[in-house]
C-alpha cells in the first residue's frame, strides 16, 4: 500500500522556493513596470474643490495622471457591492478616484503613472488638491451624532437587522436573575506584511491582460476586472502565485489600483505595476475594529441561560463594499456553544469618515466571543459559581448534533452545528492549566504582582460554499498536477491538497504538484476566507482525484485485461490486488489515454494509432468519454460545518507598570479530521499570536479631525517574538459528518477567543470589571486607580 | 523638469560584483530587488521596524531599507540568494526553517534567516535568550514565532553535526 | 515612502565635512540613518544634500582615560556595547546600549547620531545628561564643546548650528564610589521607552549618599534631570523611601498623553523608574 500522508505531519512543499529567495511575490516582477502611485486626502470628510495636475504633469517620468474626470466608461462608477443584503438599506461603496468628496484620510484622489515610485512620489507632491473639510464623523458616538459621513444617509445608517429564536421579551420577564452588561470591542487589522500589490501586462499580440495580484480570490478579480473594463474574461487572466499574509483584507477586491493597473497597461503601452508602502496598508486597505455591545441576559439560580437580548453598533467605516457580514457574523456566532433558547439580536451598522470594515482574521467572532463569555463569567461571578461550572451547565452536548441554532448563517444558509465535544473539550481545557490548582500559584505570585486564570470557549462556522473545485491530471512523465481556483497566503494549501490527492490517488506525496489561484489553470473558485480552504477545495481535489483514479481503473484494465474491479492504484502503478507484477504505470495510462496521431517520446509511442490498441469496432474515444487522464471534481457543501475551541491561561501583571504577562496560553482546539498536524498547529500559533496582539498592543488610533495617529509600526504595535508566549496545544477530533473527509476549517480559530480569556485572567486577577478590549498597561493603570484597588 | 543624476554604483553582493547606475537616492532594498533582481530580499514597511529587508553587510545583519545603495559600495552584501551552497546545498538555517515549520506566507522569512545566520556566525552555540534577542527585531505575522525560535534551536544542532 | 532627491557627498576628512557642510544649502550629516532614513522615507525630512561622514577612520574610535570615555561620531552603538574597556570603565553605557532599538538597528546607528538627533525617548540623551557629559563639535568657524545640558532644545532639536557637525561624545567616568542604574519600560522589547529613568548615586566614604540624580527619558521635550542631593544627602541608601522619590518626581514631571500611554500614567511609570533605579544602585 502507498503510504498514507493525511494526518501525518508531512513537511511543506512551498518550503523550498521561500527559503532559497526564489519566491514569486506580486512586487518582485515587472522591475520596468510603470509605477502606479495615489494621491491620497490629507481629509476624513471634505469636498474636493479643485485638482491642479499641471506642475506635476512636467515631471520627467511622469507618463499620465488621471483625476475622476479623466475615467472613462464603467471605471467611472461606484466599485461593486461584494455581498449585497436585504437588510443593508444604505450600502455606498467608493469611487476609484473620489467623485466630489473624500470620506476617509487615505481616500484615492488622483493616479499617476510614473517611471518609478520614486518618481511618482515626487509627482504626487506637485499635485495641488484643494478641498473644502467638514466636520469629521469619527467613532460610534460620532456616528450617533448630528453630522453626516453621506448626506443622503440618514443617521449614518448603513445597516439595521434584527434576528431571533424563541421569545425573549417572556424569558427576560420570567428568569430569576438579569443582568445588563455592556461590552465594547476596539480591533485592529490584518497588516500582513506584504501590502496590496497588482502587476498587469497587456500582451497586445495574444490580446491578453495578464495579472498578478496579491489577492485572496483571483478568480473574482478577474470577473471585476473584465466587467469594469468591458472586455471578455478570456482576456484576463488573474494569478496569485506567493501572496505574504491576506487575514481577510487581500479578500476585498477590486481595489481601485486592480482597476487602474489593468487599465493603465492597456493604455500606456507598458506593464502597471501598484505596491502598496505600508503607510497606504495603514490608511487605504481596510480595518476591523469599533463594535459596541449591549447584553440583556436572564438565568436561573444554576447559572443556566434563560433568554440573551443583544443589541450592538458596528463600525462600518465610510464604505461598506463587504456588505454587512462583519455584524452579521456577530450575531450568529455569539451563542457559541451554548444552549439559548430565547435569542434576539438586533445591530445597527453605521458610518464613520475611516477606513472602510471588512472582515479580519476571526471576521467579528472575536467581538461575539468576548460579549458572550464575558456574560458567562458575570453570570458566574454573580451566582458564585466556577466560571468553569457555568459553562458546564450550559454546553449543547454531543448525542444533541445535528443542534439547529433557528438562525440563518453569513453563507444564507441554516447555522445548525455538524458535530463537536464542548464539554469535553473545556475538560482537557482545565486540566492542561491545572485550573483546580490555581489558588496555590496565585498564592505564590511574587511581591508586586497579581496572577489571574482565565477560560474562553468557542464555536466556529467554517468551511463554507458555495463552492469550490478542483483539477487533477495525470502527466504522461508520471507527474500529478492539481489545480484549484482559490490562491494561497502562507497557508500550506500546496502541501494539503497533495496529501489529500496522493492518498486519493494511490501515488507518492512527492509526485504531486500543487497550483493554487491562477485562473489560466482553473477558472471557478470563491475565495480563501471564513476557514474554508481546506474543506472545500481540499474535497473537491479529492472529488477529482477518485474520478482519475476511477478512469485510469478503467483504461489499465483494458490494458491489463483484468476485471476493474480487481484493479488497485499503488505507489502510481495500477496493479492487480495482490498480483503486483501484472501492472501499469500511471504515466503509462495517461498516454494509452491520450490516443494519439504524433509520438513524442518512446512511451507515446505506445498511443500512436498504428500501435495496435483497441478494437476497430469502436471510435478511440468512446462516447462518454475524453481524452486525458484528468477530472474536475467538485465539492459544494450543503452549508457550514462547526469547529471549535477552548482557551485557558494564566497572566501576571505587574502592579508598578501595569504590564501584563501572560505565564501560560493552552489551547484545545476540534477542527475535525485533521489533514497535517504541523500546519494546522502552525495556524492557531499564528491565529494566537494576533490575538494576543489585539488584545494587549495593536489598535488603530484615530483624532477627532479622523486622522489615523498611528499609521507605522512604529506606533501599531504589532508583536515581536518578544512579546508571544510559547503556546501549549491538545487537539479533539470529531470529524465532520457533512464532508467525506470529515474536516474542519482551522484557519482562522486560534485569534478568536484570546480578547475573551485575557480579560477574563486579567478580571480574575484585579477583581474589577474588564469590559472592553484592547488593554493596554496605561488602561489598566487608570481603571486600577478608579476601582479603588491600588497597589498595595 | 529637470533630469535626477545618476551614478554608477558597484555592490559586492553575495561574492560577486554589480554594477548598475541609480540616482544616489536609491534604498538599498530597491536596488537589490529592482536593479539587481534579487528579489528574495523583501520590503514590509521602509521606516526599519519589520526586518522583512534585514541583509547581512560586512557580516552584521542592518535593515537594506535604511541604507542607500550608495553608501554601501566597498561593502560585503550577503543576501539570503547567497545562503545555500553553489550545488543547491540549504544552509543549515535554511533546512532547519523547513524542518520545523517556520514560515508560512514566506515573505518575513529571508529576514528572519539572514538574521539568524549572523547570529549563528557569531556564537554557534547560542542560549535561547540569545536566540529571542537576536529575532527580536523582526516581525512575522503568520506563525506567532515558535516554530521560528524552534528552527533556530534546530540549526544549531544541524551544524554541529554537520562537523 | 521613498526619499527625497538629493546630493549624496562621501566626506574625506572631518574637515571636507564641515567645508561641505558650510558650502552647500541645507546640507545635512548622514551617520548611521536609522533615524534621518525613516523621516526620509516618510518624507518628513528632504534634505537636498547629504554628507556621509559614517566611514570616516579619524571619527571611528573610542578613548578611554581617566576621567572618560570619548565616543567618536562614526562609533556605532554596537561597537560601543561590544567594547570590553567600555563595559569595565563606564558599565552604564552598556546597560544602555542594550536597551537602544534591536541589535540590527545598532549596527548601523551611531551614539552621537543618537545625540544630534536630540530625541527626548533616545536612551543615550538621557545618558549623556545623568553624567553630564559633552559634545565636542566641528565648523568652519572652529571647535567647541557643548555640555550635555545645553544640547537638548526640544523634541528632535539640538542646539547644533546648522554647520556643526559632532565630532565626539564625551561621557564622563563615575568615581569608584559611585554606582548607576538604567530602567525602562517600552510597549515592546527594543521600542522608544514609555518612560525610563537612569540614576546616578555617588557615596562618601562612609558609604552614605553624597549625592543622587536621575535623568529621565519620554516624559518631556528634552532629558530631564532631578537632583535628590537634599532628599537624600547622608542617608543610607536602604532609607530610602518609595513615597518621597515617588512624590518628588511626580511632581516635578509633565509628560504628554499619547497613543500609547496617558501623561498621569507616564508620570506614574517615570516615578516607579526613579525609585526602581535609585534602588539598584547598591
Ligand atoms: C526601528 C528603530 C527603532 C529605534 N529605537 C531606538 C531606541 O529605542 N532608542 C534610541 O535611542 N534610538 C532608537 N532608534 C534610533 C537609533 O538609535 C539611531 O541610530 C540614532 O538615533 C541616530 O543615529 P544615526 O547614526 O542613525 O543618525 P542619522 O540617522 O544618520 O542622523 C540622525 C540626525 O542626526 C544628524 N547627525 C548625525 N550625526 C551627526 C553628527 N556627527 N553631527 C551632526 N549631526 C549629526 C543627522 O543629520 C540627522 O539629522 C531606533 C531606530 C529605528 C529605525
Ligand atoms: S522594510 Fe526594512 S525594516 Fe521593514
Ligand atoms: S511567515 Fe508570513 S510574515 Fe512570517
Amino acid at each position: 500500500m502507498t503510504t498514507r500522508s493525511f494526518g501525518k505531519a508531512v513537511r511543506r512543499t512551498e518550503d523550498l522556493r521561500l527559503i532559497t529567495g526564489q519566491g514569486s511575490f506580486t512586487d518582485d516582477a515587472g522591475p520596468n513596470a510603470l509605477s502606479l502611485v495615489m494621491v491620497r486626502s490629507p481629509y476624513a470628510n471634505a469636498r474636493v474643490v479643485s485638482i491642479d495636475v499641471s506642475e506635476a504633469e512636467q515631471l520627467n517620468g511622469v507618463t499620465a495622471i488621471l483625476t475622476y474626470e479623466d475615467l472613462p466608461g464603467r471605471l467611472a462608477e461606484p466599485l461593486p457591492l461584494l455581498i449585497p443584503h436585504p437588510s443593508l438599506s444604505a450600502p455606498r461603496t467608493q469611487h476609484i478616484l473620489a467623485k466630489d468628496y473624500v470620506r476617509y484620510v487615505g481616500q484615492s484622489v488622483v493616479a499617476i503613472f510614473a517611471a518609478d515610485r520614486y518618481i511618482g512620489e515626487d509627482a504626487a507632491e506637485r499635485v495641488i488638491v484643494e478641498y473644502e473639510p467638514k466636520v469629521a464623523v469619527v467613532g460610534i458616538d460620532g456616528a450617533l451624532g448630528p453630522n453626516l459621513v453621506h448626506d443622503d444617509v440618514p443617521r449614518n445608517v448603513a445597516a439595521d437587522h434584527s434576528e431571533h429564536v424563541g421569545d425573549v421579551d417572556s424569558a427576560l420577564a420570567e428568569a430569576p436573575h438579569v443582568l445588563e452588561l455592556d461590552f465594547e470591542m476596539e480591533r485592529s487589522m490584518g497588516s500582513a506584511l506584504e501590502g496590496r500589490a497588482s502587476h498587469a501586462t497587456w500582451d497586445r499580440h495574444s490580446r491578453k491582460l495578464r495579472i498578478q495580484n496579491a489577492t485572496q480570490t483571483p478568480t473574482s478579480v478577474r470577473f471585476a476586472v473584465a466587467n469594469i473594463l468591458e472586455i471578455p474574461d478570456e482576456q484576463v487572466e488573474v494569478f496569485a502565485i506567493d501572496v505574504g499574509g491576506g487575514f481577510g483584507t487581500k479578500v476585498i477586491h477590486p481595489w481601485p489600483e486592480d482597476i487602474l493597473t489593468a487599465w493603465g497597461a492597456m493604455n500606456y503601452e507598458n506593464s502597471v505595476k501598484f505596491t502598496e508602502d505600508r503607510v497606504e496598508h495603514f490608511i487605504s486597505s481596510s480595518h476591523e475594529r469599533g463594535q459596541r455591545h449591549h447584553a440583556k441576559v436572564g438565568f436561573d439560580e444554576e447559572g443556566r441561560l434563560l433568554g440573551l437580548d443583544v443589541d450592538f453598533v458596528h463600525d462600518n467605516g465610510a464604505y461598506t463594499p463587504y456588505g454587512m457580514i462583519a455584524p452579521l457574523i456577530t450575531a450568529t456566532q455569539l451563542p457559541g456553544p451554548y444552549r439559548l433558547p430565547n435569542y434576539r439580536v438586533r445591530f445597527r451598522s453605521v458610518y464613520t469618515n475611516t477606513v472602510q470594515v471588512t472582515p479580519y482574521r476571526g471576521a467579528a467572532r472575536p467581538h461575539a466571543v468576548f460579549t458572550m463569555e464575558r456574560t458567562m463569567d458575570r453570570i458566574a461571578a454573580f451566582l458564585g459559581i466556577d466560571r468553569s461550572e457555568v459553562r458546564q451547565r450550559n454546553f449543547i452536548q454531543p448525542d444533541e448534533f445535528p443542534y439547529d441554532l433557528g438562525m440563518i448563517f453569513q453563507d444564507g444558509r441554516p447555522a445548525i452545528y455538524d458535530s463537536g465535544d464542548y464539554p469535553e473539550m473545556l475538560n482537557k481545557a482545565l486540566s492542561m492549566i491545572e485550573w483546580d490548582s490555581f489558588a496555590e500559584r496565585r498564592s505564590e505570585a511574587p511581591p508586586g504582582k497579581r496572577r489571574g486564570i482565565g477560560v474562553a470557549c468557542y464555536v466556529e462556522g467554517t468551511g463554507l460554499g458555495p463552492y469550490e473545485g478542483g483539477h487533477v491530471r495525470v502527466e504522461t512523465g508520471g507527474k500529478i498536477q492539481v489545480s484549484t481556483g482559490l490562491a494561497s497566503s502562507g497557508q500550506g494549501h500546496h502541501t494539503v491538497f497533495a496529501q489529500i490527492v496522493a492518498d486519493e490517488l494511490g501515488v507518492p506525496f512527492e509526485d504531486v504538484e500543487v497550483v493554487t489561484g491562477d485562473t489560466r489553470r482553473f477558472q471557478y473558485a470563491v475565495g480563501t476566507f471564513a476557514s474554508r480552504a481546506a474543506v472545500t477545495s481540499g474535497n473537491a481535489v479529492a472529488e477529482a482525484a477518485r474520478l482519475v483514479k476511477e478512469k485510469a481503473i478503467a483504461l489499465a484494465a483494458d490494458a491489463l485485461e483484468a476485471n476493474p474491479e480487481d484493479l488497485e492504484i499503488v505507489d502510481g502503478q495500477v496493479q492487480v490486488k495482490g498480483t503486483p507484477v501484472r501492472a501499469i504505470p500511471l504515466s503509462q495510462v495517461a498516454v494509452l489515454a491520450n490516443p494519439l496521431r504524433y509520438s513524442f517520446s518512446e512511451a507515446a509511442r505506445a498511443a500512436t494509432q498504428f500501435a495496435g490498441n483497441g478494437s476497430f469496432d469502436e471510435p478511440p474515444i468512446k462516447p462518454g468519454e475524453d481524452p486525458g487522464l484528468e477530472a474536475t471534481g467538485w465539492y459544494s457543501p450543503i452549508r457550514a460545518t462547526f469547529a471549535s475551541g477552548t482557551h485557558a491561561v494564566e497572566v501576571e501583571i505587574d502592579l508598578a507598570t501595569s504590564e501584563v504577562e501572560i505565564l501560560r496560553y493552552c489551547v484545545v482546539h476540534d477542527c475535525g479530521r485533521i489533514i497535517n498536524p504541523l500546519i494546522v498547529e502552525g495556524q492557531i500559533h499564528g491565529g494566537v499570536a494576533q490575538g494576543i496582539a489585539g488584545a494587549l498592543y495593536e489598535q488603530l488610533a484615530y483624532d477627532e479631525d479622523g486622522n489615523l495617529q498611528n499609521a507605522s509600526f512604529m506606533d501599531f504595535l504589532m508583536p515581536y517574538c518578544t512579546e508571544i508566549p510559547k503556546i501549549e496545544i491538545d487537539h479533539l477530533e470529531t470529524p465532520s459528518p457533512l464532508n467525506p473527509l470529515g474536516i474542519k476549517g482551522a484557519g482562522e480559530a486560534g485569534v478568536i477567543p484570546v480578547s475573551a480569556v485575557i480579560a477574563s485572567a486579567i478580571e480574575d486577577a484585579e477583581g474589577f470589571e474588564i469590559n472592553q478590549m484592547p488593554l493596554f498597561p496605561s488602561d489598566l493603570h487608570s481603571m486600577r486607580l478608579a476601582s479603588g484597588r491600588e497597589p498595595a | 523638469m529637470n533630469e535626477e543624476m545618476s551614478h554608477e554604483i558597484v555592490l559586492d553582493v553575495n561574492g560577486k560584483v554589480k554594477r548598475f547606475s541609480a540616482p544616489a537616492r536609491r534604498l538599498l532594498s530597491d536596488a537589490l530587488r529592482g536593479d539587481l533582481g534579487l528579489t528574495g530580499t523583501h520590503v514590509g514597511c521602509e521606516h526599519g521596524v519589520c526586518g522583512c529587508c534585514t541583509v547581512l553587510i560586512d557580516d552584521q545583519p542592518v535593515r537594506s531599507c535604511l541604507t542607500f545603495a550608495i553608501a554601501a559600495q566597498d561593502r560585503k552584501i550577503r543576501t539570503v540568494e547567497g545562503l545555500a551552497d553553489a550545488d543547491g546545498k540549504l544552509h543549515p538555517v535554511q533546512a532547519a526553517f523547513k524542518e520545523c515549520h517556520a514560515l508560512q506566507c514566506g515573505f518575513c522569512t529571508p529576514g528572519f534567516l539572514m538574521t539568524a545566520t549572523a547570529l549563528l556566525e557569531q556564537r554557534p552555540d547560542p542560549d535561547e535568550e540569545e536566540i529571542t534577542e537576536a529575532i527580536a527585531g523582526n516581525l512575522c505575522r503568520c506563525t506567532g514565532y515558535q516554530n521560528i525560535r524552534a528552527a533556530i534551536g534546530h540549526a544549531v544542532e544541524l551544524m554541529q553535526s554537520d562537523i | 515612502m521613498k526619499p527625497a532627491s538629493f546630493d549624496y557627498h562621501r566626506a574625506t576628512s572631518v574637515e571636507d565635512a564641515t567645508q561641505l557642510l558650510s558650502e552647500l544649502e541645507d546640507a545635512k550629516i548622514l551617520a548611521g540613518g536609522q533615524s534621518l532614513i525613516p523621516l526620509m522615507n516618510f518624507r518628513l525630512s528632504t534634505p537636498p544634500h547629504l554628507i556621509d561622514i559614517s566611514n570616516l577612520p579619524e571619527l571611528s574610535e573610542i578613548k578611554v582615560d581617566d576621567r572618560s570615555v570619548t565616543v567618536g561620531a562614526a562609533v556605532t552603538h554596537t561597537t560601543l556595547l561590544k567594547t570590553q574597556r567600555v563595559a569595565s570603565e563606564l558599565p552604564l553605557l552598556v546597560d544602555a546600549e542594550k536597551l537602544v532599538a534591536h541589535e540590527v538597528i545598532r549596527n548601523r546607528g551611531t551614539v552621537c547620531g543618537s545625540l544630534a538627533h536630540a530625541d527626548p525617548a533616545g536612551e543615550m540623551t538621557a545618558v549623556i545628561r545623568v553624567l553630564d557629559g559633552a559634545v565636542r563639535t566641528s565648523s568652519v568657524d572652529g571647535e567647541r564643546t557643548i555640555q550635555a545640558v545645553d544640547l537638548f532644545e526640544g523634541p528632535l532639536q539640538s542646539s547644533l548650528k546648522e554647520n556643526e557637525v559632532i565630532v565626539e561624545a564625551i561621557f564622563p567616568k563615575l568615581g569608584r564610589n559611585s554606582l548607576s542604574s538604567f530602567r525602562e519600560v517600552a510597549r515592546r522589547h527594543g521600542d522608544y521607552a514609555i518612560a525610563g529613568a537612569v540614576s546616578v548615586v555617588d557615596y562618601d566614604d562612609a558609604r552614605s549618599i553624597a549625592s543622587a540624580r536621575t535623568a529621565f527619558l519620554s516624559v518631556g521635550p528634552v532629558p530631564i534631570l532631578i537632583s535628590f542631593d537634599q532628599l537624600l544627602a547622608k542617608t543610607k541608601i536602604s532609607d530610602i523611601g518609595h513615597d518621597e522619590i515617588y512624590e518628588i518626581v511626580s511632581s516635578q514631571l509633565n509628560p504628554q498623553a499619547d497613543v500609547h500611554a496617558s501623561a498621569d500614567y507616564r508620570r506614574h511609570l517615570a516615578a516607579e523608574l526613579a525609585w526602581e533605579s535609585l534602588k539598584a544602585c547598591v
